[in-house]
């Protein structure tokens, strides 16, 4: 059913990655990006590659989360691996008919299923242990200053904020309106192509308009509470920088030097 | 004939931490022709329930068999219950998606395959079973009129099915008090004047008193009680219990008694009530 | 400033080609007091409660709350604090994915400062009885709970008057009595104002004052028991009359002498005293 979809994938908990701040994981996040694509060799892959499982080690996420956080990833890395292997010229290997297995692209594919397996791990991490409010708080904190260039940050924000509360109510009036419909004879499982993206038509015209009503209602309700956009607004939970958080700030620093200085070993 | 419940039992996502019974050991017969109430709070399995009664839902366990055929046995035709069994969900407005009345009151029909002249026949019976005037309705857009006009279009666009059994889910929600009224007019009417069979599924205690011939009370997933008007509302400290509202009267007669009054069970008409008071006024008098 | 809400002559339209959907009204609110507002869809009901906290304004007449008039633009912000509104649909007034982040809504729009707003958003909680909810997601509540969630929200900007348009209309019965206890204990013990828009006739029968509006026009105005014991007159405004104002207009023809009667608990009380008397 469409009410088994978890948004976020939010996996709560009061581990010490879970209690930092949103704003030094999503920095952090930023800084095993960086440090992955900076390592050059198997050194600097392995910085990053512990920096990511003592996290994991930490959070208390059951690794299983995090394996199917990595499964859609499968063909890409797959895709990526065979791609780098076959086509990366050099010293041959192996012969498979036309194509030849070189050794630089063994290196090659080993480094970028390296990279996208830390990268999504760091990733999924990020949205396992934050969650969705602290997330969009920490993205509109780490706006902020761009604000002066004319970037919404608050507004970005409240548009996520106001996305997240209304993905479970939108998923739970698709099934009661697609059930409605199929009441009345539709049918949204056969035909071509073309023949259900017009069945379509009965559910999306009620959503499209519900959604609509649903807004033009909240503006109401947010109007009445007087929001008047982010100027002068206060916070109930204040982000507050604590010894963890510098912490691990440090320790972010320290990654990416010494991957940046493992270049040179 | 009729709908036959046996036996029913339904979990929502089983197997998962989000695990939910909503139904167990269902055993319910909707007999043709009849007018059924089913009442409970809300979670308590009632929309559950109807979706097993058209097959938008299967069964986990038990069977449901319409007009004698299992409609789950292999190579039943599903599309055949959801025109015998017409199902009306709360807040039915909302499915609402034509840019004219008649074309959406047309669309079950058109779905079923039928010709035009039998559509626009059914579309018109349809629309006056719900009291709406077609001839001046009809071209109109559904989303400019009333909410209770809105309600009774979706309402007629089921009925353009032709089912013979109607199961509506809280039909007058959120209605005011002439268009309750309006509705629940108009579905006795399909009960009494056209055969419908109708289940109705209400929090409203006095609709619900004041239509139905039997009446289903509905607990955590299970039937708890089944019978007349009279004999479930005569048990009004039961239904108080599971925190259900009681018909203003039982309720009140409910009180009487408990204050030592001689009044008898299952009054819930104003008039009834009326009749039961004088008795015992009167009664005082010849003391 | 003897009114808190104060209406004199108010009309209003949508559209210079339509009709007034608010014709003439004049309404004198004082503090503390409980009004019920009834009427039938599409009578101009939600159209007033609008105007109260300056979400809309009068095109003709005024309107005045705590004594400044919401037409002016520099009171919207002030009048809006002071009046609190909780709209019909439960799922359409909720903003955030935290119940208690939803209730600090208010307050952060505000200014308040973090500490005071936590306090206010836990003392709220506490008031609707849904303190232990307070990290959980909207989306798990039930409809009467999310109505108390937004009463909390409402509650948490400290409002002196709540303003409840047709806040009960998609509940179930335990849920609307939940919603009214916690409105009648606000009204009584925290001596809020309240103006309760429903097509519930029970709920009116516990306000000090019902109104009654009929296209646009306030047609009836008085005590509960004023009001409903016309009968014939509600129903002619396609309204109800409460069980038990029409049995105790019916047993007073059969010359059963009982005042007027709003609810079932009053009905018992009169019947047994004449009961004793014979």
């Amino acid at each position: 059913m469409l009410k088994d979809i978890t948004i976020g994938q939010y996996f709560p908990g009061d581990s010490v990655v879970h209690r930092l701040d949103p704003r030094i994981k999503i920095v952090l996040t930023f800084v095993l990006i960086i440090s992955l694509f900076t390592a050059s060799n198997f050194k600097g892959y392995g910085i990053c590659a512990l920096f990511v499982l003592v996290q994991l080690a930490l959070s208390r996420v059951p690794i299983k989360y995090i394996f199917k956080g990595l499964r859609p990833l499968l063909i890409i890395l797959f895709l990526t691996i065979f791609v780098n292997m076959f086509m990366v010229e050099g010293v041959v290997v192996y012969s498979l008919g036309p194509f030849d297995v070189t050794r630089e692209g063994m290196v090659q594919a080993g480094r970028m299923a390296t990279r996208l397996v830390f990268l999504v791990m760091g990733a999924s991490l990020l949205t396992l242990t934050t969650s969705p409010i602290a997330l969009t708080d920490g993205i509109e904190k780490l706006l902020n200053p761009f604000r002066r260039l004319g970037l919404p940050a608050h507004e970005l924000a409240m548009m996520m904020t106001i996305a997240l509360r209304f993905i479970p109510t939108l998923l739970d009036e698709t099934d009661k309106i697609m059930k409605a419909q199929m009441a009345r004879g539709a049918d949204f499982e056969s035909g071509n192509l073309l023949r259900r993206a017009k069945n379509l038509v009965p559910l999306l015209v009620p959503l499209f308009i519900s959604a609509f009503r649903r807004a033009d209602e909240l503006a109401l309700a947010m109007e009445s509470r007087c929001y008047r956009g982010g100027r002068g607004r206060t916070r109930l939970k204040v982000l507050h920088m604590v010894g963890m958080d510098y912490f691990a700030l440090a320790l972010g620093g320290l990654v990416l030097v010494t991957t940046i200085v493992s270049r040179g070993w | 004939m009729s709908i036959e419940v046996t036996n029913l039992s339904y979990t929502y996502m089983p197997g998962t931490p989000y695990e939910k019974v909503a139904l167990e050991g269902i055993d319910l017969k909707v007999d043709e022709g009849s007018f059924i109430g089913i009442i409970g709070h809300t979670g308590s399995g009632k929309s559950t329930l109807i979706q097993h009664f058209n097959g938008l839902l299967k069964p986990q366990r038990g069977t449901i068999v319409v007009d004698g055929s299992d409609i789950w046995e292999k190579g039943f035709k599903r599309s055949i219950v959801r025109q015998k069994v017409g199902l009306v969900f709360q807040y039915p407005e909302h499915q609402l998606f034509e840019e004219t009345v008649f074309k959406d009151v047309a669309f079950g029909p058109r779905n079923m395959g039928l010709n035009e002249k039998e559509v626009l026949k059914r579309t018109r019976s349809a629309m006056k079973m719900v009291g709406l005037d077609f001839d001046a309705l009809k071209d109109t857009n559904p989303f400019g009129l009333s909410g209770g006009q809105r309600r009774r279009i979706a309402i007629a666009g089921v009925l353009a099915m032709g089912p013979k059994y109607l199961i509506l889910d809280e039909p007058t929600a959120g209605l005011d008090p002439r268009g309750r009224r309006e509705i629940l007019n108009s579905i006795r009417d399909m009960n009494r004047k056209q055969g419908i069979t109708i289940v109705l599924v209400s929090h409203n205690m006095d609709e619900v008193a004041w239509l139905a011939d039997s009446i289903v009370v509905m607990e955590r997933g299970r039937i708890s009680r089944n019978g007349t008007p009279q004999q479930v509302f005569d048990d009004g400290r039961y239904l108080m219990d599971l925190g259900l509202a009681l018909p203003a009267m039982s309720l009140l007669m409910l009180k009487l008694k408990e204050k030592g009054w001689q009044v008898k069970g299952g009054v819930f008409t104003v008039e009834d009530a009326r009749k039961e008071i004088l008795k015992n006024l009167r009664c005082g008098n010849d003391a | 400033m003897e009114y808190q809400i104060l209406m004199e002559n108010l009309s209003f339209r949508y559209s210079e080609q339509e009709e007034m959907v608010l014709k003439d009204i004049s309404i004198k609110v004082k503090q503390g007091e409980f009004v019920a507002v009834i009427g039938h869809n599409g009578s101009g009901k939600s159209t007033l409660a609008k105007h109260i906290n300056a979400l809309l304004v009068p095109v003709s007449g005024k309107i005045e709350v705590m004594g400044m008039d919401t037409r002016d633009t520099e009171n919207v912000w002030k009048i809006r604090q002071k009046i609190g509104m909780v709209f019909q649909n439960p799922d359409n007034q909720l903003v955030a994915t935290i119940v208690e982040e939803d209730v600090a809504f208010g307050p952060e729009n505000q200014g308040v400062p973090a500490g005071e707003i936590r306090k206010r958003v836990d003392d709220a909680l506490r008031e609707v009885g849904l303190y232990e909810y307070r990290t959980h997601g909207p989306h798990l509540l039930s409809g009467g709970q999310k109505q108390r969630v937004a009463i909390a929200g409402v509650l948490a900007m400290q409002p002196d008057c709540i303003v409840l348009d047709e806040a009960t209309a998609m509940l179930d019965p335990r849920g609307r009595q939940e919603l009214m206890e916690i409105i009648r204990r606000l009204n009584k013990k925290e001596g809020k104002t309240i103006i309760h828009i429903t097509h519930y006739m029970e709920e009116a029968t516990g306000a000090d004052r019902v109104l009654v509006m009929d296209r646009g026009r306030i047609v009836l105005e008085g005590t509960p028991s004023k009001v409903f014991s016309k009968a014939a007159r509600l129903k002619e405004l396609g309204l109800d009359v409460p069980r038990s104002a029409q049995l105790a207009i019916g047993l007073r023809k059969s010359g059963v002498p009982l005042p007027d009667i709003l609810n079932e608990d009053e009905m018992v009380v009169e019947l047994c005293r004449l009961k004793s008397r014979t």
